[in-house]
């Protein structure tokens, strides 16, 4: 059974309290929502961590189906590359978090789930609020190279990154130039989990200027 | 012809604010009804397929497990204990169970998961008899495993949603860096399947090098004694047992105290239908007592209006229900307004005098106006007291005498006081007479009227009809009874007129004919209102038609059965000049014409000239010029 959480046990034997724990569970454990957002674990720290000088956050949720319905979603699909994407119904909730430094808004923290190679991949970025990316945070990824990808050196390669970055790359074929193209891959054995992650930063920075910087821009 | 369904129908839509206010009473009610014994029903059904859905109603599991293992595995105490797979064999032969089922959960911690690592929990399952227990499971898509030992997974949809995994992907297993094809995913099913990943009980025991289980799933025989298994089990060494019969039997305690508050308030609801109801009825029956008492003059029995009144309250109460019924079913509340029928009114045009058609009179019967003939004994200058009138006393009237009246009194109590209405009135009518009664407010002649026509029993006395004796002898006729003989003799017609107002005019007339049809009646409605000129009215509502309209309605509804005397009390009473003159000239050649005995009572000197005879009431003693 998969617990659907995950959580920090450091002074515990963990594998020792695994399997009570999961019998408990088994027991007591109501069905799981339904519907699958990308969620900080620990947002206090977490954006305390990937923004630093901030102050405070706001969560905001949002969806398709409030916010354009089926043509907004063709429209970012579109721009996704044409691939409808996985497990994403309408009325999934996506999550934002406005942060702030006292009551100035600061910038943004955006997740998006995209599949790997032996799972799910949560990526988040931090964005200020031309939409250049502050921060690279894997927060969740499966396989034997999963530290390779989740290592400092790896996710500074997308601070400052930009959606205009993607654009001189393909993300299909693997083809292209640019700072994009200049990631390298520290796995080369998971290029599945490599591409997934840009992919992810792709469609996070798409929805993200969907969703919020257009919207800014027509509403300064 | 109209049918007594109709009547009662047509009934009910002359209030119709009180029928529809009724009838939305009765809705609501039985829509509160229903859906309440449907949700009793409902949740009761579901929760007892949640239950079922669990597949085993009893888990055995390693001691200290779920609750107190965690609790030991947190102060340090000692881990988890498993349980040998022979147990599972031996609890299947007892004879409480149907199937059992071992599984193997096992916990991993994926340092990868989020910051700080996280746990992965799989269970193993054993494709011979896991997927049988859960038969309610089924495929988004792939399926079950391929064999006991392959590397493959079943996913939950929340898991595989969670994961982001598709049939054919692969899992791995953290700690173990186990690879798993997954074959399968399950359709949602509202339980904690949906967040599961599921291997092979062999594989799972392989990866963490056990051959041992954690729970055995048991599914317990339909008429089994849980609790006596139950016992059993807890004697298992170092076992523990957890039972969902103990769940459900509180689950089921909760749904009988909650049937009870459903029930209750469905047996409110239902009274307060029933109370509207009745109400609706009652009201409807006093307000129409005038009109009841006139159905009873055209023949209807005492179980005719029964069944009248009852027709209406089954009409309202089953299409009541059955949109009731009908809104429980489709989940809206709907208001079902009866359609406005308000009939546009005609400009009341009057019509001319119309001559009646000659009808071939009985030539043996047959006596004209003006030719009575007189059975009165000294009756010679000026008016005599009916005692007076008497000639004779016999059983068997004479040829030709339509109606013989002898010594009739009629006393009412009024407190301790007596009211003599009427006084010993005797007289004889003969058939073919129009005989008129005249005399002040008072002096008796709706009583004598009453009597004649049989529409109540006189206090002393005797009256012979058709060579009948009705009263004599201190004999009491019930009310079936005198109904019997009105309807075989009489027509009635009366000032009011009493015609149904949500009736047309030949459904008035055909009234009548509804509770009783003397033999040989067909085709009378159109024939009469053909004759009475009123052929161009028969669609018309009696709110359409003038006052001399009504009348004749009232008159061709008083002769549908052929009566062989008609009674009139006080025809033309509601009417003008004219109006009266055109009555009196129907009533007229329905004597001359058609042979017709009439009794009349009037005020009118004018429509009484119009008889052939004249009797003057005074003090309830009769008296005749």
């Amino acid at each position: 059974m998969y617990l659907g959480v995950s959580g920090r046990l450091p002074s515990l034997n963990v594998n020792r309290l695994a399997v009570p724990a999961l019998l408990l569970m088994a027991c007591t454990a109501a069905p799981l929502a339904a519907a699958v957002s990308c969620e900080l674990n620990y947002p206090a720290s977490d954006i305390a961590r990937l923004f630093p000088e901030s102050t405070s956050f706001k969560k905001i949720y949002f969806s398709f189906s409030t916010r354009g319905g089926q043509p907004m979603l063709q429209k970012v699909e579109a721009r996704l590359g044409g691939l409808p994407a996985l497990y994403a119904p309408l009325d999934v909730p996506y999550v934002v978090y406005e942060v702030y430094k006292g009551t100035k808004k600061i910038g943004y923290v955006h997740g998006v789930n995209q599949k790997g190679q032996f799972g799910v991949l949560e990526v988040f970025v931090s964005l200020d609020l031309e939409g250049r990316i502050k921060a690279f945070y894997l927060q969740r990824i499966a396989g034997q190279w999963a530290k390779k990808f989740t290592s400092p050196a790896f996710g500074k390669q997308f601070v400052t990154l930009t959606l205009k970055d993607f654009e001189r790359y393909n993300l299909i074929s693997g083809k292209g130039t640019g700072k994009v193209a200049a990631i390298a891959n520290p796995a080369p054995e998971a290029t599945t989990d490599f591409f997934g992650l840009l992919r992810a930063v792709n469609k996070n920075l798409i929805l993200m200027d969907e969703f919020f910087y257009s919207v800014d821009k027509a509403n300064p | 012809m109209i049918s007594k369904f109709q009547i009662a129908y047509k009934n009910l839509l002359r209030k119709k604010s009180r029928t529809i206010l009724t009838l939305v009473g009765i809705v609501l009610s039985s829509w509160v009804l229903v859906s309440l014994l449907g949700f009793n029903r409902g949740y009761e059904k579901a929760l007892n397929r949640d239950i079922d859905n669990m597949g085993y109603q009893i888990m055995v599991m390693a001691k200290g497990c779920p609750y107190e293992a965690a609790t030991m595995m947190l102060q340090g105490g000692a881990g988890l204990r498993y349980i040998e797979e022979d147990v599972a064999k031996s609890i299947e032969t007892r004879p409480e169970v149907d199937k059992v089922t071992p599984i193997l959960m096992q916990a991993f911690f994926d340092p990868n998961k989020g910051d700080g690592g996280g746990i992965a929990g799989y269970f193993g399952i054993d494709l011979a008899t896991f997927p049988a227990m859960k038969p309610f499971l089924r495929f988004h898509k792939g399926g079950w495993f391929k064999d006991p030992t392959a590397a493959e997974a079943v996913m939950g949809f929340e898991a595989a949603e969670l994961e982001q995994r598709e049939v054919g992907d692969m899992i791995l297993v953290p700690e173990k860096n186990v690879e798993l094809k997954v074959v399968g995913i399950l359709e949602r099913t509202g339980t904690q399947d949906d967040g599961t990943i599921f291997v092979p009980l062999k594989t799972l025991q392989q990866i963490s090098n056990l051959d041992k289980i954690t729970t055995i799933g048991i599914k317990v025989k339909k008429d089994a004694n849980i609790e006596k298994l139950e016992t059993a089990l807890y004697q298992l060494p170092d076992m523990q047992v957890v039972s969902f019969s103990q769940v459900k039997q509180t689950i089921m305690k909760l749904i009988a105290t909650a049937r009870v508050m459903v029930l209750s308030i469905a047996v409110i609801a239902l009274l307060i239908a029933m109370v509207g109801v009745v109400n609706t009825v009652l009201m409807s029956v006093l307000e129409r007592k005038h009109e009841i008492g006139i159905l009873k003059t055209m023949g209807a029995m005492p179980g005719d209006i029964f069944r009248l009144v009852w027709t209406e309250t089954l009409i309202l109460c089953t299409s009541g229900g059955l949109v009731g019924i009908g809104l429980a079913f489709v989940l809206r509340p709907a208001v079902r307004c009866a359609g406005a029928q308000g009939a546009a009114l005609c400009a009341r045009r009057r019509t001319g005098g119309h001559r009646l058609p000659a009808i071939p009179p009985d030539p043996a019967d047959h006596r004209g106006r003006g030719a009575p003939e007189r059975h009165l004994s000294g009756l010679e200058g000026g008016p005599r007291a009916a005692p007076g009138f008497h000639s004779e006393r016999s059983m068997n009237m004479a040829p030709g005498i339509s109606l013989e009246a002898r010594d009739l009194t009629r006393i009412y109590g009024r407190g301790s006081e007596e009211v003599r209405a009427l006084d010993g009135v005797s007289l004889q009518i003969r058939k073919g007479e129009f005989v008129s009664f005249m005399g002040p407010s008072g002096s008796g002649k709706t009583t004598l009227v009453n009597l004649l026509g049989c529409l109540e029993n006189p206090t002393s006395g005797e009256l012979d009809l058709a060579g009948r004796n009705i009263f004599g002898g201190g004999k009491v006729l019930g009310e079936r009874g005198l109904t019997r003989i009105r309807r075989e003799i009489f027509g009635y017609i009366f000032q009011n007129f009493y015609l149904i107002p949500t009736l047309t005019v030949r459904e008035n007339v055909a009234l009548p004919l509804a509770f009783y049809r003397k033999p040989g009646i067909e085709g009378e409605v159109e024939k009469l209102l053909e004759m009475l000129g009123m052929e161009h009215r028969m669609n018309h509502l009696p709110g359409q038609i003038s006052g001399g309209e009504m009348q004749r309605v009232a008159i061709a509804r008083a002769l549908v059965n052929r009566p062989e005397i008609l009674l009139a009390d006080e025809p033309t009473g509601n009417l003008d000049t004219k109006r009266t003159g055109e009555i009196g000239e129907i009533l007229q050649d329905l004597n001359r014409n058609a042979g017709l005995t009439i009794v009349m009572v009037t005020h009118n000197p004018d429509l009484g000239r119009l008889s052939g005879r004249h009797i003057e009431m005074r003090d309830g003693k009769a008296y005749e010029n």
